[in-house]
């Protein structure tokens, strides 16, 4: 037992005081670091003095020899991670759904004076006008502008639904491109984890920020994380390795020239395809290829029976000069329906069914007015052109519905588990402030030590022998 | 449970940008004066709501025709009423032909002006509305009735048809709104043809023949009536169907509205409610976020 043994005690809890204040800054200074986990010193009382053996000193009991910072370790719980991960790719892909049927919604737009609805309503409408002027070639020309309207507004309500799965193909690649940048960056991380760990010290910072990379990539696709003694996060998707010890696996849209040339989802590697990815990236194939050709489909359906019925009643009558056999509409679904060349003299419309071509005959025109009240079989259902619209839009808003309200859902229930999260890893900067104290305490009171352990020695080396 | 900066933060914001969420909506539903946006927003009432939209457009297009119909059946009624005095004519001077007294010069000045009355009644039967010929069956571009022989004419030709012009007044329902003239005019008595006898026999002076022709004037004035009940009948029918489906569109609009449009009063109650609450938010978030420990510390 030396006389400066105190001073070394003294010492290193002004070292443990500076550390834990230290630790204390980092914390403040990321208080607002998204994924960062708060960090804690970890003080433990260092070994006693003496240890036992045959050569030890003979003293009255064990003595403290003082503090050591055994580490520094984050706060974080697993099991929160684990679940908001799940949670997030599931309102990854609800997230993704719900844009693109708003998106159908305003490319609909109904109801509105502006709508298929609207525009089917003017066309019957002109018919009826026709049916009163049957002699009018005004009229005729009137109930062939509306057929040109009518089918330009199927035109271009196909062309923006297609236009939507362009941009959701686009966003395919962009979220494959993103998943192999986060794969990348996880494996790089991988790396510098497992070198800091083998000597000794935690890596903290460089974990959060790969939780964070893990998070970020869980809203994209369903994932599954496994981490190996060494430090290595392991990330499996579709039962295969995205991020394995030796290599960031990528992934790639390759075009599927079946599917208008849009992007399957394979392995870069081989081209197997990964066939069951969940998150975003599932819901944004999804909606292109399901969601949005169903309503595209039910489009189609109305502009060929459109096509069909009109075209059937307006071959078997008779125009204004008595010929006979026209086809009002061409085309087979909502792309390419078009007017038919056969109306390109109005003449041809055919207002009449007496084969003498009489100017007054409206029987026709009144016959084809009369369509939009008919029940015609569509799809299987018993139903008119109008209805059958109709329950198009009514199930896009109830499908529109649906997914808004699993969005809100997922949204709190996230929020709510990210709470719970930040309940254990967020700063608290009165927890910090009182730790700040706490450090800012016990280091003066070390320099205390160290002051009166100095008056001592004043003491002992110059004031006993003179 | 620990409660965190970031937490505070987070819950404030999460609750401001509600309140703010539901502001924006009442704020839309205050300047467009509807309570949906899109179908999702209550998909029930706009289904709803679209099948109101498609009866009021069809109602429209029914009404327009009716007014049209009625045009049509109007102008038929003036014309038989028109038809009607021309006989009433006729038959004074028949009436007055058959009087033995009266000398050839005075029988010749009647046929005269028996045959003004038949070119009259030809002009009658070729009634038009805008150049077409309501008289004329589905043959609405040329004149019904042509004169024939003569002049003065002796006979009358009819150039239409007998169909029927049909208009749509209300789902399913078609009404002819067209007499044609053959069996208004050449029905069972030949009107045209009554009137040339009539002259041909006043300018014969056959005063037992003029006598008989009374009572085929009769028949052809009988005859003109009973088409005028027909056309009478159709304009009621047609004003009644018009006034119902006038009903049924203040019913249909004032179901639209229920349907489609924001209550203001309620809307503006709301956003006032709303408005308070973002208040309130705000007002937390600052006091709760502003003081921490630091502050008290020297």
């Amino acid at each position: 037992m030396d006389g400066f043994f105190g001073i070394g005690i003294a010492r290193k809890a002004l070292d443990a005081s500076q550390y834990g204040m230290d630790v204390t800054a980092h914390n403040i200074a990321n208080a607002n670091t998204p994924g960062y986990s708060r960090q804690r010193a970890i003080l433990a009382a260092a070994p006693s003095f003496p240890y036992p053996g045959y050569n030890r000193p003979m003293l009255q009991a064990q003595l403290g020899t003082g503090v050591e910072v055994k580490s520094v370790e984050r706060v974080r719980s697993s099991y929160f991670d684990d679940q908001i991960r799940k949670e997030n790719q599931s309102l990854g892909g609800w997230g993704v759904k719900d844009d693109a049927l708003k998106q159908v919604e305003s490319i609909l737009n109904e109801p509105s004076d502006t709508g298929l609805q609207n525009m089917m309503g003017e066309f019957w409408d002109s018919w009826q006008e026709l049916s009163k002027n049957p002699e009018s070639l005004s009229a005729r020309s009137s109930v062939i502008e509306m057929g040109r309207t009518l089918a330009s507004t199927f035109n271009q309500l196909d062309a923006k639904l297609s236009r939507l799965r362009d941009n959701l193909n686009d966003q395919v690649s962009v979220k494959v491109d993103e998943v192999n940048n986060i794969a990348d960056r996880i494996y790089a991380l991988n790396k510098d984890i497992v070198r800091i760990q083998t000597t000794g010290v935690a890596p903290n910072d460089l974990r959060d920020e790969r939780d964070k990379l893990v998070d970020d990539l869980s809203k994209i696709a369903d994932i599954t994380v496994a981490e190996q003694d060494s430090g290595t996060e392991l990330i499996f998707l579709n039962g295969r390795q995205l991020v394995s010890e030796y290599s960031a696996n990528h992934i790639q849209a390759t075009p599927n020239g079946l599917n208008s040339g849009y992007g399957d989802v394979t392995w870069a590697v081989d081209g197997s395809p990964v066939t069951s990815y969940g998150g975003e990236l599932k819901s944004l194939t999804d909606t292109r290829d399901t969601t949005i050709q169903k309503y595209r489909g039910d489009l189609d359906t109305l502009a060929s029976t459109l096509v069909t019925e009109v075209n059937n009643l307006h071959a078997a009558g008779v125009g204004l000069d008595g010929t006979t056999g026209w086809n009002f509409f061409a085309g087979t679904g909502a792309g390419d329906i078009a007017l038919s060349p056969d109306v390109d003299d109005p003449k041809h419309v055919a207002a009449a069914t007496n084969p003498a071509g009489i100017p007054g005959d409206n029987s026709n025109a009144l016959a084809i007015a009369k369509l939009k009240d008919t029940l015609l079989t569509i799809n299987g259902d018993n139903v008119t052109m109008n209805d059958y619209y109709r329950s198009t839009i009514t199930n896009l808003g109830i499908e529109s519905q649906d997914s808004s309200t699993m969005v809100t859902n997922g949204k709190l229930y996230t929020d709510l588990l990210e709470n719970h999260r930040q309940s254990v890893s967020g700063v608290s900067l009165d927890e910090e402030a009182t730790n700040m104290i706490k450090y800012q305490r016990a280091y003066e009171a070390a320099a205390r030590v160290i002051t009166m352990l100095d008056d001592m020695l004043d003491t002992l080396i110059n004031r006993m022998i003179r | 449970m620990r409660v965190t900066n970031t937490m505070l933060g987070n819950t404030i914001l999460k609750n401001i940008s509600a309140a703010y969420a539901r502001i924006e909506r009442s704020e839309d539903q205050l300047s467009s004066g509807k309570l949906y946006r899109q179908p999702s927003d209550n998909p029930v009432a706009i289904n709803q709501a679209l099948g109101i939209r498609v009866s009021l457009k069809e109602t429209d297009q029914y009404l327009s025709n009716i007014s049209d119909g009625l045009t049509w059946l109007n102008t038929a009624d003036t014309a038989l009423k028109n038809s009607t005095d021309l006989l009433q004519r006729a038959k004074e001077l028949a009436v007055a032909g058959a009087n033995g007294t009266n000398t050839q010069s005075d029988l010749n000045a009647m046929a005269a002006e028996v045959d003004q009355l038949l070119s009259e009644m030809v002009n009658v039967g070729n009634t038009n509305i805008a150049g077409r010929y309501i008289f004329g069956g589905n043959q609405t571009t040329i004149a019904p009735f042509s004169e024939a022989g003569g002049p003065p004419p002796t006979a009358i030709n009819y150039n239409g048809d007998s169909s029927a012009i049909n208009y749509e007044t209300e789902k399913g329902v078609n009404i002819s709104v067209n007499l044609p003239g053959d069996s208004v005019f050449k029905g069972s008595t030949d009107v045209f043809q009554t009137l040339i006898t009539l002259r041909d026999d006043l300018l014969a002076g056959n005063y037992a023949a003029v006598s008989a022709d009374t009572s085929a004037v009769d028949d052809a004035l009988g005859m003109i009536t009973d088409a005028q009940m027909v056309v009478g009948a159709k304009l009621n029918r047609l004003e009644m169907t018009q006034s119902r489906l006038e009903d049924d569109k203040l019913g249909l609009t004032k179901a639209l509205s229920g349907v489609e449009d924001a209550d203001l009063a309620e809307v503006i109650t709301r956003l006032k409610m709303d408005e308070n609450v973002y208040q309130a938010a705000l007002m937390a978030g600052s006091t709760a976020m502003q003081k921490s420990l630091i502050d008290f510390l020297k």
